[in-house]
């Protein structure tokens, strides 16, 4: 296959995957006997009439203000999530998932220095609810989970009285009635005698548990948005399978949106319908996850695909790894963050930074790169620096 | 007879016996904890390692791959069984000797930044190799370490005076595998040493690993919880499911024939960076039971979907079904599911008479299975 064909190629790759859209889900699902009726308003008439995204995000920068300097933890982010639909945000340690959605969720630390963007849920801006709003939103509407369940769940509160507790805060709900549906919450996570684990703590329980728990009390309003930062990290393999496959149901049946945030490709690659990826900061490739795959054009993107050992790979089979470690963002290089280690720069990275932008030929996907692989443009520069031996940044390169 | 066994163990009279470098053999760690419990955290592991290899331990946490390889360096003392290295039996040998031996086997850990001391200039860290081996280190010229921290991609005069904190994760941890290095070793156990790093990074250290092993033709063992790292590095892979071996067998035919069902489990939950490729429809149920009170017979029964009352009674014995391959399990993944039901038959009726037998010719009552209290 030539270059020319696997660009042309990606063109019809394009499609949706097949997890259905909330407005075509039937209306009448009830796992619960809670009413999620929405106090904002008419959440649900948006949701049938119009197309519009559940979330909105627009333009987001956060920075800290540190010893260093300033921290630019966040910048010039920009993504949809549409109702019923899961984003994955990918990226390496410290690349800005977590601090992007802590951002919308507003849990960020006290030294943040600067924050601005839009953050529009249903069509309105919420960054500015009063506190009457706040009570009936947050963890309401848009619930998140964590990477260690720990940290979400008091560690000398019972089980029971930490989901209970939330029913009765948000929905007003009578101590009898948020009992009784906290145990449906436990019997919806897949926790067995739940009736018994409502007295127990959460040291009497695994971590996959743990994170079944934390998951019930996100779910306990039926929140439209589930915000996910890595919830199977700490957790083994297996257990992370079956809370991956948990979240799908749970997903399905209560036609909740996600944005689930994860460093592992593959977690995302069969769960997200979208993926954002992240590097220093910015998202530098954003695409249906059938289109990223099938070509990558972001050099970050495609350079930390190759990295990743494969398991279908036999043994011993030498990993394309990237030079060079990820940028320290209280002092960014000028031009592209990524041209340090990048096989495709130009002298044009070095001075200019490119911004996020949709393919001509495919809009649903967008990269920030002024070479894209497999484009003419950047198959182009990666000759012109194999044929001198080394990228404008000065990273050596075989001609192989 | 409730042992995993040793039938994967090289006998003496083979061919292959020069090449064993170590040995391990029924090796049992435990620990006391709270109560008067004991945790059970390896209970009867063996396994050869040969010169030249690469082998790897893989599991979930708590299965006790950490604890086996900090028992061959003796940094906690095994209960029980031996660890055979250079015909010297590592539990039995003193302070004075162990330090000896030390310099030939070295450790590489999880935690790159953690395992430097942050005072400490890192050509001074590279020299003193592992503190807790209390080197002597008159022996060590500055060339060698200069030497030792160009081949591990570092610029000697660019970092030999900076100290650990200054350095990334994945650069800390080259100066960790310069340190173990420096010493010369014949084998390295590296206990996890990519999954405290970056992906894009961590190929780096794998390279690294692989680049090194043939330079200066080392043996690794390489513990790691992530199945396609371990299967990058490693020539053979050792699955252990809560202190016990599942299975041993060539890299490339465990992943592409796993014979254990754990192995299976463990493959399937794998999640692929490939959207094409299906998720696979089940995955394993409950939780890791406690290793303090682990199940009896086969311990991984209380998961397992093809347990058969048979493995609650009996604890399989390691066997070899293909040639070099090994698992421990009553009903391998050889036997069809269709035919299950016949093998149980036939496996519960061997059980029965070898326990008559054993009865028959010992007239005390049998003990009682050592793993379940
Ligand atoms: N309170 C803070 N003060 C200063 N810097 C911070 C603060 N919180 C986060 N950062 C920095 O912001 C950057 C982005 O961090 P973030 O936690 O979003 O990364 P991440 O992509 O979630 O990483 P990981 O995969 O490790 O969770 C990092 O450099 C981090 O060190
Ligand atoms: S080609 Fe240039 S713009 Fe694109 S990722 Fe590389 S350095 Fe950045
Ligand atoms: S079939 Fe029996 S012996 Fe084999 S793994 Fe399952 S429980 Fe263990
Ligand atoms: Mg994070």
């Amino acid at each position: 296959m030539t270059k020319t064909d696997s660009w042309v190629g990606q063109v019809t790759a394009s499609s949706d995957q097949d997890i259905p859209s909330a407005s075509t889900m039937p209306s009448d699902f009830d796992l619960t006997s809670a009413s999620s009726e929405s106090e904002l308003g008419m959440a649900q008439d948006a949701a049938d009439s119009t197309t519009a995204p559940l979330l909105q995000v627009r333009n987001l920068e956060t920075h800290f203000t540190t010893g260093r300097g300033t921290l630019k933890a966040v910048d010039n982010t920009s993504f949809e999530l549409d109702y019923g639909k899961t984003i994955g945000i990918v990226g390496e340690s410290g690349s800005g998932k977590s601090v992007t959605v802590r951002s919308i969720m507003r849990i960020l630390p006290h030294n943040v220095g600067h924050q601005s963007g839009d953050i529009i849920f249903e069509g309105r801006d919420i960054q500015n609810l009063s506190s009457e709003e706040a009570k009936h939103f947050w963890g309401v509407e848009m619930a998140m989970i964590f990477q260690d369940p720990m940290t979400s769940l008091n560690p000398v509160v019972k089980i029971g009285r930490q989901i209970t507790e939330s029913l009765q805060y948000h929905l007003n709900q009578s101590k009898e009635a948020a009992r009784q549906r906290a145990l449906e919450l436990l019997q919806l996570v897949g926790i067995p005698e739940a009736e018994r684990r409502l007295g127990e703590y959460p040291h009497q329980l695994s971590g996959g548990m743990c994170q079944r728990v934390t998951i019930a009390i996100a779910l306990a309003c039926r929140p439209k948005l589930l915000i996910a930062d890595e919830p199977t990290t700490a957790l083994d393999v297996t257990v992370q399978k079956q809370i991956l496959d948990l979240l799908d149901d749970l997903q399905q049946d209560q036609k909740m949106a996600m944005v689930l945030i994860t460093h592992d490709l593959g977690v995302v690659a069969g769960r997200a319908n979208e993926i954002a990826v992240m590097y220093a900061g910015r998202i530098v490739e954003k695409a249906p996850t059938q289109d990223l795959f099938a070509s990558m054009r972001h050099p970050y993107t495609q350079a930390l695909f190759e990295s990743i050992p494969k398991v279908e790979h036999p043994s011993h089979t030498r990993l394309r790894a990237i030079t060079g470690q990820p940028p320290d963002l209280t002092a960014l290089p000028e031009g592209c963050s990524f041209a340090p280690r990048c096989r495709y720069a130009r002298p044009r990275c070095l001075t200019e930074q490119p911004t996020l932008d949709p393919d001509e030929v495919n809009p649903l996907r967008s990269y920030a790169c002024f070479y894209p692989v497999g484009t003419p443009a950047g198959e182009e520069a990666l000759a012109a620096n194999k044929a001198e031996g080394k990228t404008a940044a000065g990273v050596k390169l075989s001609s192989d | 007879m409730a042992g995993s066994g040793k039938a994967h163990l090289i006998p003496q009279d083979s061919p292959q016996a020069e090449d064993i470098i170590l040995r391990v053999e029924d090796l049992v760690v435990e620990f006391r904890a709270s109560g008067g419990k004991k945790v059970h955290a390896v209970s009867g592991i063996s396994f050869d390692v040969l010169e030249g290899e690469t082998l790897g331990l893989v599991g979930e946490s708590g299965c006790g791959k950490s604890t086996t390889g900090r028992a061959i360096m003796q940094l906690n003392r095994p209960t029980s069984g031996s660890v055979v290295f250079e015909d010297a039996d590592l539990t039995k040998l003193d302070g004075e000797e162990l330090r000896r031996v030390r310099t030939r086997l070295q450790m590489i850990f999880q935690d790159p930044i953690s395992s430097l001391n942050p005072r400490r200039k890192v050509k001074d860290i590279v020299r003193e190799g592992l503190a807790i081996w209390q080197q002597n280190l008159k022996g060590i010229s500055s060339e060698r370490v200069d030497e030792i921290l160009q081949s591990v991609g570092l610029n000697p005069d660019m970092v030999g005076n900076r100290r650990p904190y200054e350095f990334s994760g994945g650069q800390c941890q080259r100066i960790c595998v310069a340190r173990a290095l420096v010493l010369d070793p014949k084998v390295i156990i590296c206990d996890e040493p990519v999954s405290a790093l970056d992906v894009s990074v961590q190929a780096q250290i794998l390279n690294l690993l692989e680049d090194m092993k043939k330079r200066y033709g080392l043996t690794l063992i390489f513990i790691a919880h992530d199945l396609a790292v371990v299967k990058n590095v490693s020539d053979r892979v050792c699955v252990m499911y809560l202190g016990k071996m599942c299975e041993i067998g060539p890299a490339d035919e465990l992943y592409e024939q796993p014979l254990h069902p754990y192995t299976e489990a463990l493959l399937n939950s794998i999640p692929h960076p490939d959207p094409t490729h299906p998720v696979a429809e089940d995955a394993l149920e409950g939780d890791l039971p406690s290793p303090i009170d682990p199940p009896s017979g086969c311990r991984f029964r209380t998961r397992c979907p093809r347990a058969q009352d048979l493995c609650a009674y009996e604890e399989p014995e390691i066997r070899e079904l293909v040639p070099n391959h090994y698992v421990a399990c009553h009903f391998p993944l050889t036997i069809a599911s269709e035919s299950l039901d016949e093998a149980v038959a036939a496996a519960t009726a061997e059980a029965k008479l070898s326990a008559a037998a054993a009865a028959a010719a010992d007239p005390l009552p049998p003990p009682p299975v050592p793993a379940s209290n």
